[in-house]
């Protein structure tokens, strides 16, 4: 039997002209919308921003930065297998090419990829989640086993057995490579849209409780435009706290199956595919592992911490109530 | 052309039951009124009596499994999809909590105005959000606010802004202030009870308060466990009330005045209401009710004009075999 | 209850607080629930605090019982039957909570462990308090405290889990965990707030019963007039963090001397009244810690002149045991000034 008060918000509230007082604007805790106070609450989230600002760092480097690089495919026989360097920060490879380009290279692919299951996952996982959630009964039921099914395929068979399809033709949509980055970002969102769909759904039907839902109702609006209006703005918190999280189980999925050699095949450079052969002779070649894997370790974790920035910063016990 | 003598809202038999554990429960058991337009009828009872259920299907936000419910003499019972959505304009609701009624990522300029925006009356947002939200007392320096810069009572004018934009024929209160502090809870029913006077509004007043009720209200109906026990004209119900639950009720709604509540010779009721979802026949009242006769067990007593008479809104009925 | 032993000004009172300070960090600012609030409550007498929400009324409770954890900051001094207690330890009050101060909450739903039976967590009440009383004794002392609160049949009702039991049965259980251990001082927050009226009245009666039979001080916090003119012997009044009058429950609601007190009492609909407009007040009351200056109330009162804005006005007698913190306070107790 224990109740305890440690973190009181105060609240802001402006008077009107009740009953013919002046009015006063007292004005005192955060103004704005859900997203402004978010973005407030985050910007005082130290390791969040430490975090944000690493990403800021890599995302310049590789698709910035990169042009002040030496040339990834350049090789000089004489500099092969080097270790760091001034001429080569992050030493050579065997076939002596700069593994600092390959590194920035290497970046662009998988971010690119990462963003891009973020985005698709995120689409899938919303669309699903939120009619699960709304209608329920059967609709529920049947969205949710087949969200189950995506959820419980073992990624490396799956993936083993598209990659090898090789190319697939999308008839007016063109083809795709499935080894391709294109290619697996399809691939990847189709493995990791399952959580999505599941916090939505679970923030949808929380949300379709609450009372505004029943005055929604009662003005008249239709379903679609309950779910467009009001169920969807307000799961954004879960929403973007897991799209977040998914670029970085993106970046870990693709390095790792990349490194198995499922992934993004060679040439095309990925992080993951940098370590493939690297592993081999890590004696010897010691940069060719320690530095893109670091990249990863790093990124992945500074994602965590802006995840971690924004699910605090959404967080509803601390957001202004009165 | 409606009757002008004819109610503006009727309800014949509502019966609403839910499915539970071992079968299902019910929540309305027969109830039955009229709303004449223009007046205040408040529905009154503790948790468990049904009085939100009724709200809730009055306002066709739930399907009632019998009975009818006539709008102006357009029987709405069964309606569904775009003729529904024709007839909500005319029946709007204020909700009880004035924070998790109104979207929290919307301003009170977008509350406000989202219901013309449905009707597809665009072009009305600016001069008709403006109107109403002067109606209530809320000037243009809030229009950009989030529910949570807002006090509560505040909150709740933007609740009955949004209700009266449409320009409703029924608005359905669900104890509108009982989330209010004291001192704002004045405020909130003078502004109901003015706003009624001024634009000739209908109200369906549900509350537990009864010093609420009595400030509000042209007639009260009293429900307990999903009946209607007593319903009369307030000031009839206040002076003489004949069912022993409207007495147990006026007598355990505390007084503010100390010398009041000395006197009081309180009736306590015995037992829970929880034990009276345990009868099986005749009256529901009977295991927490003092007079309970055999006559109480065999038979479930109806709604009757206390000293005889035809049973029309205006007439004090109870439904007991020992009204006083 | 006979004025000589409410206010027996010889008799150490089982709860005193004076000078109550609670604060709260929030973001770049600083909250202030509390601002210096004094109040007592002796055995066997009742004392209502009431107040709206951001009064402070629950927080000045809470920090009573030492429940405001960091980041807030509570100073002041409160004694419980003469011994200093804020700034103890945690396992200090552990031996305090239960034993000489308990308190029962609002909704007991969150309070009772959902998980357990209701006879295991009276009788786990008990022991927390008693490492000597063997399990066996323990629950035969919880059936008989389940009982005296009005739960029947006992022995068979303790077996419940708290979702089969009804909101009013549920507070009695929070209430016979409170008195397990015979505390000196009960502290209930608006214990029947979310309660039916006629269950709300059942449990009253209890408070006031275990009340004489226990000799306890209690209390209460609540928004309800009613129920403070139900129960009280004297009355405590915050806004705005602060007390602004206290005095026998009589003299509280037929001469009332701080205008707020007033208008509260005239805005208040009554099931006794007639029909008719309600006086309001007009303004809301301020946020918790949004200083105003001077006397928090001047915005809203009619009566507000310069020095009301200028300085905080203190607690002053208005007549014997009743003060009020306005200038005019002795006037609008006489009648001789209307707000």
């Amino acid at each position: 039997m224990s109740m305890r008060v440690g973190d009181e918000s105060g609240r802001a509230r402006a008077e009107s002209n009740d009953a013919g007082l002046a009015p006063t604007a007292t004005v005192r805790s955060p103004r704005g919308g859900e997203w402004r106070r978010a973005l407030r609450a985050f910007r005082r989230h130290t390791v969040a921003m430490i975090g944000l600002c690493f990403l800021v760092f890599v995302f310049l480097a590789c698709f910035v930065g990169v042009r002040f690089a030496p040339s990834p495919t350049e090789q000089s026989l004489l500099e092969a297998t080097h270790g760091p360097s001034w001429d080569h920060w992050f030493g050579t490879d065997e076939l002596s090419r700069d593994e600092l380009a390959r590194v920035l290279h290497g970046g662009q692919v998988t971010l690119k990829l990462a963003i891009g299951v973020a985005i698709l996952t995120t689409v899938i996982g919303v669309l699903i989640g939120a009619v699960a959630g709304f209608y329920r009964g059967w609709v529920d039921e049947l969205l949710m086993r087949f969200t189950d099914l995506w959820i419980a395929l073992p990624a490396l068979p799956f993936l083993a057995v598209a990659v090898s399809i090789g190319t697939v033709s999308l008839g007016p949509l063109g083809s795709v490579d499935l080894g391709g980055p294109l290619g697996m970002t399809i691939l990847l969102s189709l493995l990791l849209w399952g959580s999505i769909a599941r916090v939505v759904r679970g923030a949808t039907l929380s949300l379709r409780e609450r009372e505004f839902v029943d005055a929604a109702r009662t003005i008249g609006s239709t379903n679609r435009r309950i779910i467009w209006r009001h169920v969807l703005p307000n799961c954004l918190g879960p929403i973007t706290v897991n799209a977040t999280l998914v670029v970085a189980e993106a970046i870990l999925v693709e390095s790792t199956l990349s490194f198995l050699g499922f992934g993004i095949q060679p040439p095309t450079p990925s992080w993951g595919n940098l370590l493939t052969n690297a592993i081999s002779n890590i004696e010897d070649t010691w940069w060719l592992v320690v530095f893109p894997g670091a990249v990863i370790f790093l990124t992945v974790l500074a994602v965590n911490f802006v995840g971690d920035g924004l699910r605090d910063a959404f967080d509803p016990r601390r957001q202004v109530r009165a | 052309m409606s009757d002008v003598h004819a109610p503006l809202l009727e309800v014949r038999e509502l019966v609403q039951r839910f499915p539970a554990r071992g079968g299902h429960r019910v929540a309305v058991d027969g109830v039955s009124f009229t709303v004449t337009a223009g007046e205040t009828l408040a529905i009154v009872g503790e948790s468990g009596s049904g009085k939100s259920t009724v709200a809730r299907i009055v306002l066709r936000l739930l399907d009632p499994t019998a009975g009818r419910v006539v709008l102006d003499g357009d029987d709405i019972t069964k309606v569904r999809g775009r003729a529904l959505r024709r007839v909500r304009p005319r029946l709007q609701i204020v909700f009880q909590d004035p924070y998790s009624s109104l979207d929290p990522r919307m301003t009170v300029q977008a509350t406000v105005s989202e219901p013309l925006r449905v009707a597809g009356r665009r072009g009305e947002v600016g001069t008709r959000v403006r109107e109403v939200l002067d109606l209530v007392g809320l000037g243009p320096e809030l229009d950009d606010r989030y529910p949570h810069e807002l006090s509560g009572g505040q909150r709740q004018r933007v609740g009955i802004a949004r209700a009266l934009v449409l320009s409703p024929e029924l608005l359905v209160l669900d104890e509108p202030v009982s989330a209010l502090d004291s001192s704002v809870q004045a405020q909130i029913l003078n502004l109901l009870v003015d706003l009624q006077a001024r634009l000739g509004l209908t109200y369906l007043f549900i509350s537990h308060d009864l010093a609420v009720v009595r400030h509000v209200a042209d007639r009260v109906a009293v429900m307990h466990l999903g009946r209607i026990v007593e319903t009369a004209p307030t000031e009839a119900l206040f002076a003489a009330p004949a069912h022993p639950y409207t007495q147990a009720l006026l007598s355990a709604s505390p007084e503010p005045d100390p010398e009041t509540e000395r006197q009081r010779r309180r009736i306590v009721l015995r037992g829970d209401l929880l034990d009276a979802t345990q009868v099986l026949s005749g009256c529901r009242f009977r295991p927490r009710c003092w007079k309970a006769t055999d006559e109480c067990a065999t038979k479930d007593p109806a709604l009757t004009v206390l000293g005889g008479g035809a049973p029309g809104p205006a007439r004090h009925q109870a439904a007991c075999h020992h009204p006083d | 209850m006979s004025a000589a032993a409410v206010f027996g000004d010889d008799v150490q009172p089982a709860l005193q607080v004076t000078g109550l300070a609670v604060e709260f960090p929030v973001e770049r600012a600083v909250v202030r629930a509390v601002a210096g609030a004094s109040f007592s409550v002796r055995r066997g007498e009742t004392v209502a605090l009431v107040g709206e929400s951001g009064s402070g009324k629950t927080v000045s409770a809470l920090a009573a019982m030492g429940l405001v954890d960091a980041p807030g900051r509570v100073s002041g001094d409160v004694r419980i039957d003469g011994q200093p207690v804020l700034g103890l330890r945690e396992d200090q009050w552990r031996t305090l909570r239960g034993r000489k101060v308990a308190m029962v909450f609002q909704d007991p739903m969150t309070s009772l462990n959902p998980a357990h039976r209701i006879g295991r967590q009276v009788a786990e009440a008990i022991r927390v308090h008693d490492a000597e009383v063997s399990r066996h004794d323990a629950r035969d002392r919880g059936v008989a405290l389940l009982e005296r609160v009005g739960i029947v049949p006992a022995a068979a009702r303790a077996r419940d889990y708290p979702h089969q039991l009804s909101g009013g049965q549920r507070q009695r259980v929070m209430i016979a965990m409170a008195i397990a251990n015979q505390p000196d001082v009960l502290i209930a927050d608006e214990p029947t707030t979310a309660l039916d009226v006629t269950t709300q009245a059942q449990v009253l009666d209890l408070l006031r019963d275990l009340q004489h039979e226990m000799g306890l001080a209690l209390l209460l916090i609540t928004h309800d007039l009613g129920v403070v003119a139900g129960i009280a012997d004297r009355v405590v009044v915050m806004y705005a963090g602060r007390v602004v009058e206290e005095g026998p429950v009589d003299a509280i609601f037929t001469s009332a001397a701080h205008p707020y007190t007033r208008a509260l009492l005239a805005s208040v609909p009554r099931v006794g009244a007639a029909r008719g407009a309600l006086r309001a007040i007009a303004g809301s009351p301020p946020n918790p810690g949004e200083t105003v200056p001077g006397c928090a109330f001047a915005p809203r009162c009619s009566l507000a002149e310069e020095r009301c804005v200028a300085h905080v006005p203190d607690l002053r007698p208005v007549a014997e045991h009743h003060r009020a913190a306005c200038v005019f306070g002795d006037q609008i107790a006489a009648g001789r000034l209307a707000p």
